[in-house]
């Protein structure tokens, strides 16, 4: 990978300065999580040290304003030097005057928690907030200095809305679902971009289209307008959930697309894909698109690297206008991908399984992000500049849009030297620890060691009998692991993610970091009954059932709610690999927001765990409970 | 203070975060051939190779040791480029020092050498200053191109695979590993042909080339592949679609992803030489423009990557620093001594250290005997349009073995212009309604796939091979799927892996290697001789239709063997630069043999067995014999390095029957319908590449002379007339000689001297095949050099004397059963 020297001069550079000017054993670890561009300033904020970080025209940090309760997202009034921040485990947003660095409100949502995203539009009328649970856009009409947020609406939209970008017209939103749901007409679950749009004057009428990413699509976390609001552009994970896991080559298992939405038809009209041939481009975390709608920029968290794509020659590639020099280039003694397109237009979804449709049209650019873990893009109204948050330098870099190797690096503050806990974090977001770069341990493990809302078929326990990825929260506290209980401990569980699933051998500190980081992971409550305190109740009622005659805690016991052993449920499915239909007992902690369940993620929702598939009894004693009594009892259990 | 040391373990710490995004510090600034970056190269000097062929520089040509391939003198250099200053690290005069690699850490270079008294290379190593010279491996066989592996291993090529160049006389090299204290020798590849010049990929992966030739051109595919250090996971990088190029000596470009190769025109040029370009993989293996060639000439030898702009190169006995834009200068050239003694010098190499790749962690199970091999779709991929779903229901798992001698860059006498292979019917598997197939393939052996259908009959023929490692599972996606396509998420649950994998089935009651005239011809003596021999019976005939079916031999072949192959009544992929086929374009499905034997052809029926024979006859290349024992045996006119041996020119017999045909015969039989001369003659016809539309064909050889009945001869029986017992088939023509229908006979009579000498013609070539035997006769002995090497392989036992009877078809299953591998117990 190349690098410029530079940067490799200004982070020691920067640490020696601030090295020996700070107090080195009081500073924070810093983690830029997302990046916005104001008029004279770029605003940062910095999620591990709780802080926005205003940087001045040169970059310098000029103003720091203390945050708290996990903030996550933050975005800027327009004209006006006001930022919002999402405080997500206090469920409120943060209003920061920035001129006197400080919060002078804060406004709780009602209705939904854990705001992981925001968005105002271009003429500071509407606040828009994506909460994770439930899964809901809140539009907050601005008062006229900004700091007064009145709810207008909220509307349901899919799950963990990562992302919001607002068209030109203010009130069309896309909301980027991260995590897969189940769709109709779908053939497999999926991650979808849902477009809202409401009317102002009656926001009780508001409407949404949900559209599908192609089958096996998870980590969607970034999604821009383009600036005619024609288009949404959208980045995600595209996994090949039903190829068994025998190679990692040729993105046999993830692979990292952006897709083109039609905002008029309300269709997605094209899938691309960002890796190569023989190197992914892993996760990718976000998408900017330029002023002139001409370049869009996307951070790859995993590679370290941005892509820049000409967005404008791939419309017009795939409206079939293709240049005469690409038209000569032939491909398996055939007319190349682009020139069969133009011939016949519905071949368009052959473009997402072909990792090298955009270096044969030249459109595509791959450069270093400046620093580990880019997970934030802002490009600066003018478009001469795309900054870039890096999660794990603790740094911000300024790139130059007409001379990409042209570029600047600056530390947010003084930081803590990584302990173990930190360089495991790294390590688990790291694609550089995978073979070609395809994954990282986050891709699947999203949000700090969770899910991907996918079932993968691994070569360990068979072929053909694809699991449910299983969260990594608790793993020291619930061996064994895996479904079929396949590996004993949690530390040969990480030693062997890095063997099998990454296809590197092991060094012992990384096994021990890479541990140390999971070890470290706490379950969050359920954000739930805070949303709903009418549902604390009968989550109490539902928690005498679990403990009682529904049956639950004979093999869901214990603080993780297993007993670690493994049992048939009656959820076999009959494959030979698995014909004593016994499977490793989950935990519960966080069922809330690890769907879909049961082994191969039938189910979607617990309820169907409990019913639809649970017709012989032998996974609790629904039958024995009345309508009322499910419905506690399933309150309980999202309440974990 | 401790402040600051607290900073500058934080800085060493970034540092060590850092270190990764660092390319190579060599990776010269702009591409001024002026500037040299590097200090000091090793490489080695010897003779070129005698030979023509790229891989003809190690080991014995099939006439024994004799004579061989490899030359004498050599020497092992170090160069300092600054002072000039010439180190020999290692001189050998009657020895030869090749493909040295400097080690990671630049202290110990790699390499392979024949001490003078030796006839065998090994791999070596040696300190950069030329002491602690150390041998790593030993044993009756090359090993040469080595190269180390980030696992601490070494990957290189060598001759134990026991097998020969399936279209030369030499022997071929493919890829091992071993440890670096010589322990831990295993194959990594099952490849029949020749494989050459591995190096590792920045990802970790071996890029080697490939040399293949499965029922397609032998002189046309040669490229660029990859596999991981454990031999799992092969596959193309760059080729195999397009015919031609040599591809080889390729390097990976750093800080790219580029690669730097050889590319050598058509089949190839002495010692690799050829033109230096540069590959852009990403692109696709299958896009001609990713490659760029830098250089006009095609004399350039082992191009090593400075940068994506700097390399250097050799040429001759001289060594060059070239740009991108091909200009070079002149670094080093040997002195003048070395290059009047016709020297070279070769793989100049930097010396100083270098990163080491990720380590890709083995993956196979030595105790296992199978890998596993998992098809998703097969209905998915290039040219498939026209297949329904569903249509394909089995694999036809076919093998192409390896060929323990030969001795000619021609075929014969296995086809006449067809395949160079024997290939083994293993059996079938079966393909689910989805397309998928899930089945276990013996390891590291080279098989290859047809597509059935209900009837057994070909759908698609891959024209490649692959081979699995001991416990590898392995998937791919469709039937030739584009190769920069990756899997299609919208499939459903695959179908195959709902049950436990295929296991071969064999297919009952047919040999698996087939032979023609102990398998065919008695099929076609039940059905179809009544009608197409030479005699008429109460069926009808004689030569109905103009063909002629009977195992008569010709000089080469059977008649009805020839007959066969030129009449088009089977189709294969011949010896023809192409693949990748459209459905039912090669093989059973367009044999029109196949067509005609089910009642509908004058009521020939053949039973179920014998249509099952004929049909994998045609699938497993359509040979003459079923053992390689018969290579350059039995034959008037066969080949020896591409020049014809016991041929009939000086016969006395010959030359009478030549004199005669002057006379009688060649006043009409001008042009195309010009007759053999002798019974070797080809009458220039390609003995390799004969075209099939050739007017030729009709009068050759090998169909006008018949050596088992030589009163049964076309060349006698054509001319003379029916009452005396002929078929009358020579025609008067016009006056601008055009056949009339009016017949013409030449020999109204056997007495007709003429007739007599043109018999004995004939009959002088019955006498001498007697003599020299074919396969398919009693008595057949393979010739020395066939037994020699079987001896050597330890298929026939040490003890063995010439002259003790052998069975050669035992022989051949005996020695490919000694190729395959054996399951081992770990440790």
């Amino acid at each position: 990978m190349k690098t410029s020297p530079s940067m490799l001069f200004l982070t020691i550079g920067g640490l020696l300065v601030l090295g020996t000017l700070a107090n080195a054993g009081g500073n924070p670890v810093r983690s830029p999580q997302a990046v916005v561009v104001g008029d004279d300033a770029v605003v940062v904020l910095d999620r591990t040290a709780a802080e926005l970080v205003r940087l001045d025209r040169n970059l310098k940090p000029a103003g720091r304003t203390l945050l708290t309760g996990d903030p996550c997202a933050v975005t800027i009034a327009p004209g006006k030097p006001l930022a919002y921040v999402a405080e997500r485990t206090a469920n409120r947003i943060a209003v920061v005057d920035l001129q006197q660095d400080r919060v002078i409100r804060r406004v709780s949502i009602d209705g939904g928690a854990w705001p992981v995203s925001l968005a105002v539009d271009r003429d500071g009328r509407w606040l828009y907030v994506g909460t994770a649970f439930p899964a809901k856009l809140f539009i907050y009409r601005l008062g006229a200095d900004g700091t007064d947020l009145e709810p207008l609406l909220a509307v349901p939209v899919l799950r963990w809305p990562a992302d919001l970008a607002i068209g030109p017209d203010g009130v069309t939103v896309a909301v980027a679902n991260q995590l897969p749901v189940r769709l109709e007409g779908v053939t497999g679950p999926t991650a979808a971009v849902s477009l809202v749009s409401f009317n102002p004057s009656d926001p009780g009428r508001w409407h949404r289209s949900d559209i599908p990413l192609p089958p096996g699509s998870s980590g969607l976390r970034g999604v821009a307008f383009s600036p005619d609001g024609h288009y949404v552009y959208a980045v995600h994970g595209l996994g090949r959930v039903r190829s068994p896991i025998t190679q990692l080559e040729r993105g046999w298992v993830n692979t990292n697309a952006l897709s083109i939405i039609d905002t008029v038809s309300r269709r997605r009209v094209a899938t691309v894909l960002l890796d190569d041939l023989y190197r992914g481009a892993a996760d990718p975390a976000d998408v900017v698109c330029s002023p002139d709608g001409s370049r869009l920029w996307v951070a790859l968290a995993g590679s370290h690297e941005l892509v820049r794509i000409n967005i404008a020659d791939l419309h017009r590639l795939l409206q079939g206008s293709v240049p005469g020099w690409l038209e000569r280039i032939e491909d398996s003694m055939q007319a190349n991908i682009w020139v069969r397109l133009r011939d016949n237009p519905s071949l368009v979804r052959l473009l997402e399984n072909d990792l090298a449709a955009l270096r044969l049209a030249r459109v595509k650019l791959r450069l270093p992000a400046g620093g580990f873990g880019p997970r934030a893009l802002a490009i600066s109204s003018d478009g001469a500049t795309v900054y870039v948050a890096n999660y794990f330098s603790g740094s911000l870099t300024a790139i130059s849009t007409a001379d990409p190797t042209r570029k600047r690096t600056v530390l947010l503050g003084p930081m803590a030297e990584p302990d173990a806990v930190r360089r495991g974090a790294l390590i688990f977001h790291d694609a550089r620890r995978s073979f070609q770069h395809w994954h990282s341990c986050a891709t699947c493990h999203q949000h700090g060691g969770r899910v991907d809302g996918l079932s993968w078929d691994f070569v360990a326990d068979g072929l053909g009998n694809p699991k449910d990825t299983v969260s990594l929260i608790g793993l020291a506290e619930t061996e064994p692991m895996n479904r079929r209980a396949t590996v004993a401990n949690a530390y040969d569980c990480v030693r062997n993610g890095l063997f099998s699933t990454n296809l590197k051998p092991v060094e012992r500190r990384v096994v021990d970091d890479l541990f140390a980081y999971l070890a470290a992971l706490r379950p969050e409550p359920s954000p739930l009954p805070l949303v709903d305190p009418k549902l604390a109740e009968p989550a109490r009622r539902g928690k005498q059932l679990f403990e009682g005659k529904a049956g639950c805690a004979g093999c869901h016991s214990g603080p993780y709610l297993t007993d670690g052993k493994m049992h048939n449920v009656g959820t076999g499915s009959g494959h030979w690999e698995e014909a004593d239909g016994r499977y490793d007992t989950p935990s519960l902690r966080e069922l809330y927001r690890t769907a879909p369940y049961l082994h191969d993620g039938r189910a979607w929702t617990l309820r169907e765990v409990l019913t639809t598939f649970n017709r012989r009894q032998r996974h609790g004693h629904v039958e024995r409970l009345s309508a009322a009594e499910l419905d506690d009892l399933i309150a309980y259990l999202l309440s974990l | 203070m401790v402040v600051l040391k607290q900073a500058l373990r934080a800085v060493l710490l970034q540092l060590l975060l850092v270190a990764n995004l660092v390319s190579d510090p060599a990776g010269a600034a702009a591409g001024e051939v002026d500037q040299v970056p590097i200090e000091e190269v090793v490489f080695a000097v010897r003779k070129p190779g005698p030979d023509g062929h790229w891989y003809a520089n190690f080991g014995y040509y099939c006439e024994g040791p004799s004579r061989v391939a490899y030359t004498e003198g050599s020497q092992l250099c170090r160069l300092n480029l600054r002072t000039g200053k010439l180190t020999v690290l290692l001189h050998d005069p009657r020895g030869t020092i090749r493909d040295p690699q400097l080690s990671y850490d630049g202290k110990r270079i790699l390499f392979s050498y024949r001490p003078g008294n030796s006839m065998y290379f090994h791999l070596y190593e040696i300190n950069i200053d030329g002491t602690g010279l150390r041998q790593i491996t030993d044993g009756p066989y090359d090993d040469i191109e080595p190269t180390y592996v980030p696992d601490g291993g070494i990957v290189f090529c060598s001759s134990r695979s026991r097998r020969w160049v399936k279209c030369w006389l030499v022997q071929v090299a493919t890829l091992y590993r071993v440890e670096r204290d010589g322990s831990g020798l295993m194959p990594l590849s099952a490849a029949n042909a020749t494989e050459n010049t591995p190096w590792v990929l920045p990802d970790g992966r071996i890029l080697y080339t490939r040399w293949e030739y499965v029922d397609r051109s032998q002189v046309h595919y040669h490229h660029l592949w990859v596999m991981n250090p454990d031999g799992t996971g092969q596959m193309v990088l760059y080729g195999n679609l397009y015919p031609g190029t040599v591809m080889i000596d390729a390097k990976p470009i750093p800080g790219s992803d580029k690669i730097v190769a050889i590319f050598s025109p058509g089949h190839g040029r002495r010692e690799h030489q050829g033109a230096v370009t540069i590959v852009d993989p990403t692109l696709g293996p299958d896009v001609p423009a990713a490659a760029r060639r830098i250089t006009q000439s095609v004399d350039y030898r082992d191009p090593y990557p400075l940068s994506d702009r700097l390399f250097l190169v050799a040429r001759g006995p001289v060594l060059e620093l070239l740009d991108d834009a091909g200009n070079g200068r002149e670094l080093y050239r040997l002195p003048k001594t070395l290059v009047e003694k016709g020297m070279w010098l070769h793989e100049p190499r930097p010396v100083r250290p270098r990163p080491v790749e990720p380590v890709i962690p083995h993956r196979i199970d030595p105790s296992k005997a199978t890998g596993r091999v998992v098809l998703l779709n097969v209905y998915a991929g290039r040219n498939m349009a026209g297949i329904r779903p569903g249509e394909i229901k089995k694999l036809l798992i076919l093998e192409t073995l390896p060929k323990p001698i030969n001795y000619t860059g021609g075929m014969d006498p296995l086809t006449y212009g067809g395949s160079f292979s024997l290939e083994r019917v293993v059996g079938t598997v079966p393909v689910e309604p989805d397309g998928s197939a899930y089945f276990e393939l013996p390891a590291l052996r080279s098989f290859f796939f047809v597509a059935l259908d209900e009837n057994d009959m070909a759908v698609k023929r891959m024209q490649s091979f692959m081979s699995v490692q001991p416990g590898e599972v392995t998937s791919c996606f469709g039937c030739h799927e584009k190769r920069n396509e990756t899997a299609s998420p919208d499939i459903g649950p695959v179908m195959a892996l709902q049950r436990p994998p295929s296991k071969i089935k064999p297919i009952e009651g047919v040999p698996d290697v087939l032979d023609f005239p102990r398998d065919v011809q008695p099929i076609l003596d039940r059905h179809c001789v009544a009608c197409h021999d030479y005699e008429p019976t109460a069926k009808g005939g004689p030569y109905a239709g103009g063909v002629v079916l009977t195992g008569d031999h010709g000089p080469m072949f059977s008649h009805s063997y020839y007959t066969l192959t030129v009449r088009r009544l089977f189709s294969d992929g011949r010896d023809l630069p192409r693949s990748e086929y459209p459905p039912r374009a090669i093989g059973s499905s367009a044999s029109r043999l196949l067509k005609m034997v089910d009642g509908s052809h004058h009521g020939a029926r053949l039973n179920r067995h014998e249509f099952t024979v004929l049909r994998l006859w045609i699938e497993t290349g359509a040979t003459y014999p079923g053992t390689y024992a018969a290579l350059g045996t039995g034959m008037i006119g066969g080949y020896h390095e591409n020049r014809q041996y016991n041929t009939d020119w000086n016969w006395p017999t010959t030359r009478a029957g030549a004199a005669v045909m002057r006379n009688r015969c060649a006043s009409c039989h001008t042009g195309p319908r010009q007759l053999p001369t002798a019974l070797s003659d080809e009458r220039n016809v390609s003995f390799w590449r004969p075209s099939l539309d050739d007017p030729r064909l009709k009068y050759s050889r090998h169909i006008v002379f018949n050596l088992s009945r030589p009163d049964k001869s076309l060349l006698l029986l054509a001319p003379l007339s029916r009452d005396a017992g002929g078929l009358e088939l020579c025609r008067k023509l016009t006056p601008d000689g055009r056949p009339t229908t009016a017949p013409a006979t030449v020999f109204t009579s056997r007495d007709d001297p003429d007739y007599q000498t043109l018999l004995r013609m004939v009959q002088a070539g019955k006498a001498f095949l007697a003599k020299i035997k074919r396969f398919d006769m009693p008595g057949f002995m393979p010739r020395p050099e066939y037994l020699r090497e079987m001896q050597r392989y330890g298929v026939l036992p040490p003890d063995w004397k010439p002259g003790q009877p052998v069975d050669p078809y035992k022989l051949d299953q005996a020695y490919w059963r000694k190729l395959w591998y054996r399951p081992r117990r770990l440790p």
